[in-house]
């Protein structure tokens, strides 16, 4: 993870499921990385976090809610894990 | 019984969802409302409370023949530094709910005890009555080195004197943080996001700890904090237990303890997603409260013979009303 981002080849090859999600859900750009980070801190995938903060249209500042998607996103997988048989 | 009497100066947001909380008070009866704006709605709806309410600021409520024992400001922090001295003069205890800060930072749950006495005691900010807690909480189990708060709030619910102060809620929640929270070093962050339908009030507690700190105490320090503030602020709920992370790259060695908040508020005046309101006007409250004494025992107002001479305040400045 660099914070020099140029527009390169490996940029363009890192146009994944959560960047697209990302423009799909209408979330501030400088978000992806902290997602990916709540996402290996938390388990899940980023794409999913994305698009919960899109969802509640978190505006520029609010990276911190993100954190909370992440442990709300977790929570709920443990309680379907709970509930299963 | 003779309850205190009070003003609420500004008739805004806050000053609105405070008569609300302070009309079911035991201990503290407002008697006047004050603005500036005689189209003002807050009048009318203080009056429709059976409050008098005047738009001739605070020229008029200093020529009432009966003064109030405490004044609620609910106007903007260069119009309480404007009226701070004229209520001091008059022997009115103040109980400021801008970020003027011209009198101590107060934040009931750590330090009200300790200004009790104060002329004018003030209430700090909406983001700060919800988060100081919790860096108190973390400061009193491990040092904490550095706390930083993000308060996010419905655009909604910041009306023109919240808006003309998001400096001031900055620098004052920042000192804040310090003083009465304890912590090293102090940021404040307020966000007001346009979200509609409108966002609960969130806030969000960062606090720099030692990668060694003893994550229990701190958690269970948390908990009690949670607890304590619930009490007078019913929506002040965790969303989830503190998180604790290991030393990032760019935190100079520091741990860190994340800690998130969720202000519901009562739907006194806007409704529950206001809770930004609340937590001031339920803070202020309290502090109006316990200015106004127990009731049935100790040095009650009941026993003096003016309406002021009773109250630390006046004593503290050496005038009555």
């Amino acid at each position: 993870m660099t914070s020099n981002v140029r527009i390169t080849d490996s940029t363009l090859r890192d146009m994944d499921r959560s960047s697209i999600v990302q423009g799909y859900a209408g979330v501030y750009s400088s978000f992806l990385l902290h997602a990916q980070r709540a996402a290996e801190r938390y388990g899940g995938p980023a794409h999913e976090i994305l698009q919960r903060v899109g969802e509640a249209s978190y505006v520029g500042g609010q990276e911190d809610m993100i954190i909370d998607v992440a442990l709300q996103l977790q929570q709920d997988r443990d309680m379907a894990a709970g509930a299963r048989p | 019984m003779s309850k205190a009497t009070a003003a609420i100066v500004g008739p805004g947001n806050i000053g609105t969802d405070l008569l609300a909380k302070l009309q079911r008070s035991d201990q503290v009866e407002v008697r006047y409302m004050v603005g500036v704006d005689p189209a003002s709605d807050g009048l009318d709806r203080a009056r429709a409370r059976g409050v008098e309410a005047s738009a001739g600021g605070v020229d008029w409520l200093l020529d009432r023949a009966e003064l109030p024992d405490l004044v609620f400001e609910a106007t903007s922090a260069r119009a309480h530094l404007a009226n701070a001295p004229r209520y001091a003069e008059a022997g009115i205890q103040a109980i400021d709910l801008t970020p003027a800060a011209a009198g101590p930072l107060v934040c009931p749950p750590v330090n009200l005890h300790e200004h009790l006495d104060a002329p004018n005691l003030n209430m700090i900010t909406c983001g700060g009555q919800a988060t100081i807690p919790m860096v108190h909480a973390v400061s009193r189990a491990t040092p904490v080195p550095y706390a930083e708060i993000v308060a996010s709030i419905a655009s909604r619910s910041a009306g023109p004197g919240t808006r003309a102060n998001i400096d001031e809620f900055t620098t004052t929640t920042t000192r804040a943080i310090e003083q009465v929270g304890g912590a090293g070093r102090g940021k404040a962050i307020i966000i007001l996001n346009p979200v509609d339908p409108p966002m609960i009030m969130r806030d969000t507690v960062f606090c720099a700890i030692s990668p060694d700190a003893d994550t229990t105490a701190i958690t269970e320090s948390v908990l009690a904090m949670t607890e304590t503030v619930a009490r007078y602020v019913p929506g002040y709920t965790l969303r989830a237990e503190p998180q604790f992370d290991p030393p990032g790259d760019t935190w100079s060695g520091w741990a860190r303890v994340a800690i998130f908040l969720e202000v519901r508020g009562n739907g006194d005046y806007l409704p529950s997603w206001a809770g930004n309101l609340d937590i001031m006007t339920a803070a202020a409250a309290q502090v109006g409260t316990l200015l106004a004494g127990p009731l049935p025992a100790g040095p009650s107002r009941a026993d003096a013979a003016g309406p002021r001479t009773s109250s630390a305040g006046a004593g503290a400045s050496g005038v009555t009303a």
